[in-house]
């Protein structure tokens, strides 16, 4: 008698299966009993995320004492339940649906995309007979187009609804839908309407058949010509884990990684889309030294040469403080690991940071001591307060992780923002939306709200009802513990210290109410990762000790200048060598301002594996992307991923990895790796030192400034779906990418004389730019949403950040 | 749509799916009037093909188009209650052209005289008008009201519907009390009890003169239903066909009476007993007569019976536990009450007991509802009540009981109305709609009429139902032009076999059932067609092998009074 894992007896029932009899905990379903078993149950419409909808009939099993056959994926184990899956009964059963199933199927398996993994193919191989007794015309139905990612052939469809269920119960999209009805009923959306949701493309892998295929995949290639490697996604910080089907240095395909009715695993459109990039015509590939005299190509050797020389000078003539690196956020943890080390016991600089979207001098370090005190174990289940952060727009899959897992388990979804999320509001117990800038102002009355002080004037101050935020305090006690998300990105501008302290509070206040822990949703892809290996400016002195005998010889372990630090020092001249890392470093300045900084700089260093702008002087290594090497991410849980070589970068185009090691032999440091691995285990033993931070000093900075006339606060948070270097190097960029509009409250709109949708100049200091946008309730009042891609100018240090605006007409 | 999402709070696609699923919404825009011929087989029998012929021709449009001028649309529907005057149609919003008698739909006859409908309804003759509140209360029977409040009573009630044997009406025949029995007792929460009026079933007429004539006693019947079941809040639903515009008004006035007499509301008749009855109407499906599609369509879904279990007793509208009854199965207990269980089960033989209404529609001389105990023969409800077939042919076969009831041949006619005895012989008393057939009707057409019904009808959720209703239906329609194989037989069998006892909802089994019993019985026919390749029974015209008395249809309407 086998029994499955379960704490108590009591917990369990007896049941045979096929005649062998066993136990089982209450509430397994037969269907899933039977997997663990291995036995094979046909199914459609049954998926372990999804709601049952026993639809598809296929998986009846025969059960003593029950007049009819029963579907397996309903039936839920009964004390002495008798189950056989493999009668004649059955059989014929089985054999019976083949026939239905395929009366109207087109049948045309040579040219669907969903051949080779199609559990239509394969039960009929399985149960079905050779010939069709149907002579009849099949139903037809007329060609529907449901936008560009997702191609839908209706005759090839078995309505098993899993579609239907996943765009509504998981997703919270609802954009697919069953129409009409009996054997007219056909897929689509509304009035067939694109298809779009960021969440939408996982119907791909969900449709048991070829319906609903990946558009942009579609006809390239057949699926077992490609190479399947597991990655982890360069985007965004939901890390998720893909599976990359490649040919050559093309990405063919992405899904999600692993047999999805196991580990519920779904992606988002812009891991799936936009994965593509590292066959872009503007791969570099060859080392460049780029001066007055033009670009020419080098060698390897005489690169790195030259990078030594240069930096050897730098740091000779100006001391090592005058060289700073700046890394994107989609760096492996190992080459984060690497460029510390580098920084820190090569160099001799504590000038490195990761966080290119940081705007203010005192974010970094208010950011690190957040990042520290964030928790170090894989998330809990159990309550979740996001503060501070658009997570379906941020990391989607991180989104729909924490709603799944409050759905299934229980506990209560809050939000508090400066921008309301219409996503959430399916989900959220409350949804606070405070003045943009203003989270310490609300965290504070909420606090004092909490202790039965009523502070309203903090909470109008935030724009917030001051009731709201006393019933929020009223609530919090009351939960058992979770999660507190805290945006990283609303940690900014002159509050940012004081709005960190803010939440160190509330996270203290947390704590006596119950088990709660923190995390930062930080906006890079791997944000986590650079933290754990010590790539920032932050204070490591406590761990100065460790560090130096693992790194041997002196180790810089102080605080450096933080990414608007380096930046604002390169413009005044202090920071004269500059090593850029990976895509976009300096994107947070407008075009003029970048420039004129490069042009100020002694020395540059670029890796990157696109071509740098053409006007850059400076030593230009290309460096393999994130596919072409291999490497561990952290996800917002903190839970590593780990990604392996999907196939080999261009010829003379070395990772990133290789040339840390090479440039540090170089700088006459012999570090002993021999192969990644080294390097990943290495970064292990030291992560503990590495996060040991000391703190620093927050004492609160100025409060935000008041709007002058005619101007607005500008909410700068990027789209997820916008461009960016590795997106927009993907072929299928355009097609995701929703159009972006600006976003403003209507009681701002109607004191500029704006109707529901519009057009505004905008401009600041550094430009001027006209966009379009809309009116929403969801905006801030006083505040507009526009994201970077949409308004190129440079933002400046406060948070939010502010234009002047002006209809334009 | 867009709109009613936005009110509603739902995305357009959930509006358009859900609207997409019914028969009544309309997506373009229609004609001032829309005709409504009805095609279930009552009306088919008697000539509604040859009607929609007529009005085609007339208007010159196809069935599902609008005229030019937009002033007529042409439909084709199922059952709009009226198979006594079969075949019907039926125009909505009225209009000055049809005329003004009715109020909000006209029915025509194909033969302009009135025939006797029924003589009593619920064992009271009603005189074919509603019965307001002050006839009913002088019938007497309004003390279940009264009682309702006594709690003490209430076990007893449930005892008084036990032990009469009431079976549900509605065409599963499970009995009543011990439905009830299921309920959990002592549930905090709401409840609900919800009323069955879907009655969608072709030719299936006992609801829409309950509904119509007597609405007090369904009330009466629910206030019993909720005293005979355990303690709680209560709020009833009934919901009614949405073709039933008068039965729907007619209930309306009757709930609007009761509230203003405190038989309904807060507190029933001054006691502490507060309940409320809400109408709803159906928005054209078959299905949602299925107990549990009926609550989905109630709560504003598809109606897609669900999965059992949970059954309603335990979690059914809006997952509260409910009970479904079936209005004819309600209005029977004010009388049980009155008069007693064992008044009620002296009626009938056997399990089944009481009186029960059956409808004759078909070629029989008096179509209509008749009221008999249980125990009857078929061929005392069909010839001496319905008056016998029409015309000097004889009888051909017969459905016993709704287009779900394998059909049965005049050897049947003996047996008598009892639940266990029909269902002995191959069928079921089901819904209680006799349907008669004369010599010469082809069965090959009847069952393809059945077929399509079931095709048109099925919710599409199970593969059996959904691609096995539409390949019968193929395969009949194709029979009965007469192409195809004798190998196809064998395959109408082979798959109506594999579409039962298989499914969320027994509407495939009854899909099935039409195509067994006619192949059992009529098999020759079957034969007939594919020796032949053409139906044996259709005049060279092509007009429909049944029907004779269409061209009067035609005949009266031209004469202009109509059209
Ligand atoms: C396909 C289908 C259609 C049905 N249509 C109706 C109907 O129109 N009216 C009705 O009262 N019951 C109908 N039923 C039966 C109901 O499911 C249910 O048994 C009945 O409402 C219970 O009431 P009763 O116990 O009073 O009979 C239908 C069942 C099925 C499977
Ligand atoms: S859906 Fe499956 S069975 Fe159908 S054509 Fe595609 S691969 Fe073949
Ligand atoms: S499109 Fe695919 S997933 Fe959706 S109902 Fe059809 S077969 Fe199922
Ligand atoms: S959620 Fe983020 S990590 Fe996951 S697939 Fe999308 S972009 Fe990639
Ligand atoms: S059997 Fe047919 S009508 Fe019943 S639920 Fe299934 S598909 Fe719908
Ligand atoms: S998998 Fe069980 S009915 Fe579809």
């Amino acid at each position: 008698m086998s029994t499955l894992e379960t704490p108590t007896r009591t917990d369990l029932v007896n049941v045979t299966i096929d005649g062998h009899p066993m136990s089982a905990p209450k509430g397994t379903l037969v269907i899933d009993l039977c997997k663990q078993l291995g036995i094979d149950i046909p199914h459609y419409c049954y998926h372990p995320s999804l709601s049952i909808v026993a639809s598809c009939r296929m998986c009846l099993v025969e059960v003593e004492k029950m007049p009819k056959l029963a579907p397996a994926c309903q039936l839920v184990v009964q004390e002495g339940m008798v189950v056989r899956t493999h009668t004649d009964k059955v059989e014929k059963h089985r054999a019976a649906q083949m026939e239905f199933f395929l009366l109207n199927h087109p049948l045309d398996c040579p040219v669907c995309d969903k051949g080779g993994e199609c559990r239509l193919q394969r039960y009929s191989m399985d149960y079905g007979s050779a010939f069709s007794r149907f002579s009849d015309d099949k139903r037809r139905y007329p060609k529907q187009n449901i936008g560009p990612l997702i191609d839908l052939e209706m005759n090839r469809c078995i309505h098993c609804t899993r579609c239907v269920r996943f765009s509504g119960e998981v997703a919270g999209e609802h954009e697919l839908y069953m129409m009409e009805r009996a054997d007219r009923s056909y897929i689509s959306t509304f009035m067939s309407r694109p298809v779009m949701g960021p969440l939408s493309g996982n119907v791909i892998e969900l449709c048991p058949v070829g319906c609903l295929t990946d558009k942009v995949f579609r006809f390239s290639a057949r699926v077992w010509e490609l190479k399947q490697t597991p990655v982890s996604c360069a985007h965004c910080p939901a890390g998720c884990s893909l599976n990359l089907w490649s040919r050559r240095r093309q990405v063919h395909r992405v899904t999600p990684l692993g047999e999805l009715e196991d580990n519920q695993n779904f992606i988002c459109n812009k891991g799936r889309y936009l994965s593509n990039f590292s066959d872009h015509a503007d791969r570099v590939d060859t080392p460049r030294i780029a001066d007055a005299s033009g670009r020419r190509p080098v060698s390897v050797e005489e690169a790195l040469a030259a990078a030594a020389a240069a930096l050897e000078k730098a740091k000779r003539e100006h001391g090592p403080d005058g060289i700073a690196i700046l890394a994107d956020g989609r760096r492996t943890c190992e080459e984060y690991y690497l460029l510390s080390r580098l920084a820190r016991a090569a160099l001799g600089t504590a000038n490195l940071d990761y966080r290119t979207e940081l705007r203010h001098p005192s974010a970094g370090a208010a950011q690190a001591m957040l990042a520290a005190r964030s928790s170090a174990e894989p998330g809990r289940p159990g309550s979740v307060v996001i503060l501070g952060s658009d997570l379906y727009g941020e990391a989607p899959i991180a989104a729909l992780e924490i709603k799944e897992q409050i759905r299934r388990k229980g506990g209560s979804l809050l939000i508090a923002h400066h921008r309301a999320c219409p996503w959430f509001y399916q989900y959220a117990q409350a949804q606070l939306v405070y003045n943009p800038g203003q989270a310490a102002d609300f965290i504070h009355a909420l606090l004092k709200a909490s202790q039965e002080y009523l502070d309203d004037a903090a909470a109008e101050r935030a724009g917030l009802v001051p009731q709201h935020v006393r019933d929020l305090a009223a609530l919090l006690p009351t939960l058992p513990g979770g999660t507190l998300l805290v945006g990283a990105r609303s940690i900014d501008g002159p509050r940012a210290g004081e709005t960190a302290l803010a939440v160190l509070r509330l996270l203290e206040r947390l704590k006596t109410w119950g088990d709660w822990e923190m995390r930062l949703v930080m906006p890079e892809a791997n944000g986590r990762g650079a933290f754990e290996a010590g790539f920032l400016p932050a204070d490591l002195s406590p761990a100065a000790g460790a560090l130096s005998a693992a790194w041997g010889g002196e180790v810089n372990a102080a605080a450096g200048l933080s990414s608007p630090e380096i930046v604002a020092a390169a413009l005044a001249g202090t920071v004269k060598t500059l090593v850029l890392v990976g895509e976009d470093c300096l994107a947070v300045l407008d075009g003029p301002t970048r420039d004129a900084l490069v042009r100020k700089l002694e020395t540059l260093i670029t890796f990157s594996s696109f071509n740098p702008p053409a006007s850059w002087p400076g030593i230009q290594f290309p460096i393999a992307t994130r596919y072409e090497d291999e490497g561990a991410t952290l996800d917002l849980w903190g839970r590593e991923v780990s990604g392996k070589k999907a196939f080999d970068p261009p010829p003379r185009v070395l990772p990133l990895r290789e040339l840390c090691l090479q440039l540090a032999a170089r700088l006459g440091k012999k570090w002993n790796y021999a192969s990644a691995r080294d390097v990943t285990l290495d970064w292990k033993r030291l992560r503990p030192s590495l996060t040991k931070i000391g703190a620093p000093d927050l004492s609160a900075g100025a409060t935000s400034g008041i709007l002058a006339s005619g101007e607005l606060w500008w909410i700068v948070d990027p789209h997820l779906f916008g461009r960016d270097p590795l997106a927009h190097r993907s072929p299928a960029c355009d097609l995701t990418a929703p159009r972006l509009k600006g976003q403003i409250h209507p009681a701002t709109a109607r004191a500029l004389g704006l109707s529901k949708l519009g057009r505004l100049r905008v401009w600041n200091d550094s430009g001027e730019v006209v966009i379009p946008v809309e009116v929403t309730p969801l905006a801030a009042a006083g505040a507009l949403y526009a994201p970077r891609n949409l308004v190129p100018l440079h933002p400046g240090g406060e948070y939010p950040a502010r234009l002047k605006v002006e209809c334009e007409t | 749509m867009e709109e009613v999402a936005a009110v509603l709070g739902l995305s357009p696609g959930y509006v358009q799916s859900v609207a997409t699923f019914y028969g009544m919404f309309h997506f373009r825009p229609v004609g001032r009037h829309v005709i409504s011929v009805c095609d279930s087989i009552s009306c088919a029998l008697l000539g509604s093909e040859t009607l929609v012929h007529y009005l085609e021709k007339k208007l010159g449009v196809a069935v599902g188009e609008t005229t030019p001028d937009r002033r007529f649309t042409l439909r084709e529907v199922e059952c709009l209650g009226a198979c006594d005057r079969a075949p019907s149609c039926s125009s909505t919003p009225p209009s000055t052209t049809i005329s003004r008698r009715r109020r909000s739909t006209r029915f025509w006859s194909s033969t302009g005289e009135r025939r006797p409908f029924l003589s009593t309804l619920l064992l009271v003759d009603t005189g074919r008008r509603r019965q307001t509140l002050v006839d009913y209360e002088a019938e007497g029977l309004r003390h279940a009201a009264a009682r309702a409040g006594n709690h003490v009573a209430r076990g007893c009630h449930a005892e008084e519907v036990k032990k009469s044997g009431l079976r549900g009406r509605g065409g599963a025949s499970f009995p009543t009390g011990m439905k009830w029995g299921f309920l959990p007792k002592d549930y905090p929460g709401p409840r609900y009890l919800v009323c069955n009026a879907d009655e969608g079933e072709p030719r299936n007429l006992q609801g829409p003169p309950i509904l119509e004539w007597l609405p007090h006693r369904l009330i009466e019947g629910r206030h019993v239903s909720s005293a005979a079941t355990p303690s709680a809040p209560w709020l009833a639903y009934i919901y009614i066909r949405g073709e039933y515009y008068d039965a729907m008004n007619a209930v309306n006035e009757a709930l609007a009476e009761a509230y203003r007499r405190g038989y309904l509301g807060r507190s029933v008749m001054g006691k502490q007993f507060a309940c409320d009855i809400y109408t709803h109407p159906g928005a054209g499906a078959y299905i949602c007569g299925e107990e549990t599609a009926l609550l989905d369509s109630l709560e504003g879904k598809r109606g897609h019976p669900r999965v059992k279990p949970p059954f309603p007793a335990i979690a059914g509208l809006y997952a509260r536990p409910t009970v479904i009854n079936n209005v004819e199965t309600l209005a029977s207990l004010p009388l049980i009450l009155e008069k007693g269980g064992d008044w009620f089960a002296a009626m009938g033989p056997n399990k089944s007991k009481g009186f029960r209404l059956f409808s004759v529609s078909g070629h029989v001389k008096h179509p209509g509802n008749f009221e008999v105990p249980l125990g009857t023969t078929f061929r005392q409800l069909i010839y001496d009540l319905a008056g016998g077939m029409r015309s000097d042919k004889p009888l051909k076969a017969f459905i016993p009981g709704g287009a779900s009831a394998p059909i049965f041949t005049p050897e049947h006619l003996d047996l008598p109305l009892d639940f266990e005895a029909v269902a002995e012989a191959g069928s079921m008393l089901g819904s209680g709609a006799v349907i008669v057939m004369e010599e010469g009707t082809c069965m090959v057409w009847v069952a393809k009429k059945l077929s399509r019904f079931f095709r048109d009808e099925s919710c599409g959720q199970c593969l059996p139902c959904r691609e096995g209703t539409a390949w019968l239906n193929k395969i009949l329609t194709r029979i009965e032009d007469g192409r195809g194989s004798l190998e196809e037989l064998e395959i109408l069998l082979d798959a109506s076999s594999n579409m039962t006892a298989r499914c969320i909802c027994v509407l495939p089994d009854a899909a099935a059932g039409p195509v067994q019993s006619t192949l059992k019985y009529f098999r020759h026919e079957y034969e007939e067609h594919l020796r032949l390749g053409r139906c044996p029974f259709r005049n060279g015209d092509g007009r429909s092998p049944v029907a004779d008395s269409a061209g009067k249809v035609a005949h009266s309407q031209e004469d202009g009074k109509h059209l």
